[in-house]
């Protein structure tokens, strides 16, 4: 290990040997004189310009460069060795970050061979996989990518939620944490649509008839005048009455014009407050022990009782100056210690897709059709949960429920105000609560559509009845239902807003893995029950 | 965590490595390519082909021909289908097989709108579209199937050897298949249009009684052969209520009309394209038997004889023709070869000059009036059982299917004359 100390040295002369600015240099006699002097200059003067503290090898020198630095100096100059708890974060914010910033760079290499028209979509598609350099790598890895972001932004929020991370102060955090999720749902579905294909097609049908389904609500309770709002609905998402050209330039500009900026914003708006309410989450009443193994500096264990950080700006209020931390501040330099563990896990993700990208091909199926559905016409995965809600009402699945979910995740840090301890795993009782619930709710979820399966729904024991029923009563609503009245019976029983919220998140979240591994591998052609994939008919 | 830094880092490394080498060395293409490369430099005689096959370029090879709407990559690894040395070399790098590339200029026609396939795909699995898990639309046709896309610039008479496309289009002609199922503006509308069957997405239309051995091996997966083969040897195969009649077809008349079917694909080509003879060839006029076979056959029978069931229909069956000079009151041979003379010329018989020579001419030209009504406008079959279902098959309106007053006139004529006057009359 010695020739990095060997470069560190040498590069601290170079810092020590700069040439002194040349501004009070008296001995010029020409003009010339002096340009010839500034170019000779120029190396070390534009290194200065660049590096302006000094390189960065040196505990003051790090420090200046976060601070000074707009893209770093979204971390703060220290950073708390609870936040590098691997067991804590599970690194997953940073993974869904680094997946966002493949998307884009992925994205933007794609736009320029990309044609976003009817007739030339499926084609560029065709050439991209088959004939533009690294084409297919691209397209593959954007794919991939796309995917586990959406993995990544759920597990992400799982892991806020079950380490009580969205309590005071953090609770406009999460809800901004709530809106990237549907930011990213509305990324990967625009996304879907883009290759034109049979698959992408009929996507854009059922999310196009989706947007159209508040007709079916109104035309259900005979309010016909309002039935309107739906076809407006859709009009205003194809731009047209039709799945056609102006549908595609239409996803395209939302897919790569407005939603990544919406997301690029939001996101900036994430980490300002992660800063701005004092770092990531973590407990009041931290053992020495918890954070053996962590890396630790001189400084770690330093109490700071007349607190070393000044906060010029926000200091100058009249009722109180910010908290600070009171106890021994167990921090450590953001750099080396964070940066390191976040390129990693970055790497490791960037790892993981290339190899997915470069062996697993995105798949392309014959162009689209308008003539002849996809049979099944299956949504991308991470909706096929809510297309089984769907198959009964498009209302009632696509609006009424993905509605009702959002709006309460966005609102469990108001609904729950209770201290837990911020930033640790759940234990005993509320470890006990989230098991129940899990398998509770998982019983439920398979126990309907069971039911479903074997003895078939409303419309199947009675064709004529008034679709109003369809869209109140059908498995989706039922299990809300059940999940809400068993959140309130576990509230009055525990005593506990906290296991309450806990046991609905715990239903939300088996609600969405078990309702999308069964729309995925077990509904075939015309939504019928099958077994396996293979099973399908032809 | 340093470790992790660098196991991570090195593996990216590697990965963004190892993508441009298999996208720039190792594709299917090159190993061809490559291959004919040293072919080339080892049939190299004279220097100059020797630094030719030095310089010849390892690359994407494509023919872009916007006419016809498609890119054609197939070239990138049948490299050498228009070199004549490479005619005993192996699939890819062989010659293209007899002399078709002699009227047929590669660069102006490419591939695929003879051979079907992916034109733009560059690995042969996805090129050749055969992988039956993905429903390809036009997989690759293989011998006799790739007569079919030969009807896509000519005619069917104008080419020798197209032997599966005669065959079947003499069958389908001569079966009455037109009576129900309509063809470009002409024939029935009882049974589904087969204007573009060719392009029926398998997606959609898929044999279902077939075995899987038989669509691979003898339509090397192509679900739109094995469905156009299935409908026309089985048709009860799906639906299963369906009035199709089972013509009992061999394999082979299957086959033919099969391939004769494929032909029928909307793929509009443009007139520079079409073979030159096609421009000067005239419209000939069917004789009555001819249309009679092409349209009428398949309900009214062989020689008119009548005799396919139609369901709940109250004659039970579809009437008989060969009576047709009983029902127009013509009571002699002599009389029904007059008339029949007179519709094959053209004549007007009801306006002609002298008129009609014939016993009870008014009553005669009454009926004919009376037929040609029904034959041009249809009829509704009526039901045995009122409650029943509707008899699927009834007589169409030949006016909007295609036949013309005169093609009537020449049936009618051919109808008169098959009377069976040795026999006893007919039970009608």
């Amino acid at each position: 290990m010695k020739t990095p100390s060997m470069e560190k040295a040498a590069s601290r002369k170079d810092i020590h040997d700069l040439p002194p600015n040349t501004s009070s240099s008296s001995a010029s006699s020409s003009g010339l004189g002096q340009l010839a002097r500034n170019l000779r200059d120029l190396p070390g003067n534009l290194r200065q310009a660049v590096l302006r503290h000094g390189f960065p090898d040196s505990p003051r020198t790090r420090s200046q460069a976060v601070f000074s630095s707009l893209f770093l100096h979204i971390h703060s100059v220290r950073t708390h060795r609870w936040t590098l708890k691997q067991t804590f974060t599970l690194g997953l914010g940073v993974a869904t970050l680094a997946l966002f910033a493949i998307l884009i760079v992925t994205g933007i290499m794609l736009m320029v061979y990309y044609k976003p028209t009817e007739a030339e979509a499926y084609q560029s598609i065709k050439d991209i996989h088959y004939v533009v350099p690294g084409g297919r790598l691209l397209r593959n890895t954007h794919r991939w990518a796309a995917n586990l972001m959406i993995v990544g932004v759920l597990l992400h929020m799982a892991r806020v939620f079950f380490t009580h991370s969205y309590q005071k102060p953090r609770e406009f955090n999460w809800i901004v944490g709530i809106v990237l999720l549907i930011l990213t749902f509305a990324l990967s579905f625009t996304g879907y649509c883009l290759p034109w294909d049979q698959l992408a097609y009929w996507a854009v049908v059922i999310g196009s008839n989706i947007a159209g389904s508040p007709r079916e609500l109104f035309e259900a309770l005979g309010w016909t005048q309002l039935a309107g709002i739906g076809d407006l609905q859709r009009e205003i998402l194809l731009g047209s009455h039709f799945v056609g050209n102006e549908a595609i330039l239409r996803f395209y500009w939302l897919h790569c014009v407005a939603l990544p900026f919406l997301m690029t914003a939001f996101i900036g708006v994430h980490f300002w407050r992660i800063r701005k309410d004092g770092g990531m989450s973590r407990p009041e009443d931290i053992l020495p022990d918890e954070l053996d193994g962590l890396p630790s500096d001189k400084v770690a264990r330093t109490s700071f009782q007349d607190p070393g950080k000044t906060y010029t700006l926000v200091c100058a209020v009249s009722d109180g100056s910010p908290q600070v931390d009171k106890d021994e501040e167990n921090t450590v330099q953001s750099w080396p210690h964070a940066f390191r563990a976040e390129l990693s896990v970055a790497m490791i993700i960037l790892a993981l897709v290339l190899l997915l990208g470069i062996f697993l091909d995105a798949p392309l199926k014959v162009p689209a059709d308008p003539m002849v559905p996809d049979n099944p016409a299956k949504a991308p995965w991470y909706f096929l949960g809510l297309q089984e809600v769907v198959s009964y009402s498009a209302f009632a699945g696509g609006i009424a429920l993905p509605f009702f979910f959002m709006a309460s995740l966005a609102l469990i840090p108001f609904l729950d105000r209770e201290k837990f301890p911020t930033g640790r795993w759940p234990r005993q009782k509320e470890a006990g609560i989230i098991g129940f619930s899990s398998l509770l709710a998982f019983l439920s979820v398979v126990a309907i559509l069971a039911f479903r399966v074997k003895f078939g729904w409303l419309r199947d024991w009675n064709p004529g009845i008034n679709q109003l029923w369809i869209i109140l009563v059908n498995p989706g609503t039922m299990l809300v239902m059940f999940f809400g009245l068993y959140t309130l019976w576990v509230t009055w029983r525990t005593g506990s807003t906290r296991l309450g919220t806990t046991a609905f998140f715990c239903c939300f979240l088996v609600f969405f893995v078990v309702m999308t591994y069964f729309g995925t591998v077990h509904r075939g052609p015309n939504w019928g029950f099958y077994w396996w994939p293979s099973q399908w008919p032809g | 965590m340093k470790r992790v830094l660098l196991v991570s880092s090195v593996i990216c490394l590697a990965l963004l490595l190892y993508a441009p080498v298999e996208t720039f060395m190792l594709q299917e293409y090159h190993t061809h390519q490559k291959k004919y490369k040293s072919v080339l430099s080892a049939l190299a005689e004279t220097d100059r082909e020797r630094s030719e096959a030095a310089r010849y370029p390892i690359q994407i090879r494509q023919l872009v021909i916007p006419e016809l709407e498609r890119v054609d990559r197939c070239i990138s690894c049948h490299v050498a289908l228009e070199d004549p040395r490479m005619k005993k070399a192996e699939q890819p790098l062989t010659t293209h097989p007899g002399n078709y590339l002699k009227d047929h200029d590669v660069q102006k026609i490419g591939c695929t709108v003879c051979h079907d396939g992916q034109g733009r795909a560059l690995l042969s699995r996805d090129a050749h579209a055969t992988d039956p898990a993905v429903h390809w639309d036009k997989p690759i046709l293989a011998s006799p199937f790739i007569q079919a896309n030969c009807m896509r610039c000519h005619k069917i008479d104008e080419l020798p050897g197209l032997e599966y496309v005669e065959k079947g289009s003499e069958l389908f002609n001569s079966k009455g298949c037109m009576g129900c199922h309509r063809l470009e503006e002409k024939g029935g509308e009882l049974a589904p249009e087969l204007t573009n069957i060719a392009d029926a997405s398998p997606h959609l239309k898929r044999p279902v009684g077939l075995d899987s051995e038989k669509l691979q091996q003898v339509f090397n997966g192509n679900e739109n052969l094995a469905y156009i083969f299935e409908s026309v040897q089985r048709p009860n195969a799906q639906p299963k209520d369906t009035a199709m009649m089972d013509f009992k077809l061999s394999d082979d008349e299957a086959l033919a009309i099969t391939v004769f079917l494929k032909g029928l694909s909307k793929l509009d080509v443009p007139a520079s394209y079409l073979a030159k003879r096609n421009a000067k060839r005239r419209r000939e006029r069917l004789t009555g038997e001819k249309l009679f076979a092409k349209y009428c056959i398949a309900c009214h029978g062989e020689g008119g004889k009548g005799g396919v069931k139609d369901l709940n229909y109250g004659k039970g069956t579809v009437p008989r023709l060969n009576t047709l000079a009983q029902k127009m009151f013509i009571e002699y041979p002599e009389d029904a070869e007059y008339v029949a003379g007179l519709l094959k010329d053209g004549v007007d018989l009801e306006n002609m000059s002298p008129p009609l020579d014939i016993d009870a001419r008014a009553r005669v030209l009454a009926q004919f009036r009376a037929i040609m009504d029904v034959i041009k406008k249809g009829s509704v079959a009526a039901k045995a059982d009122p409650e029943g279902p509707t008899p699927p098959l009834h007589m169409p309106r030949w006016q909007s299917a295609g036949l013309e007053d005169s093609d009537i006139h020449n049936i009618l004529a051919y109808l008169l004359i098959l009377y069976p006057w040795n026999e006893e009359q007919g039970e009608e």
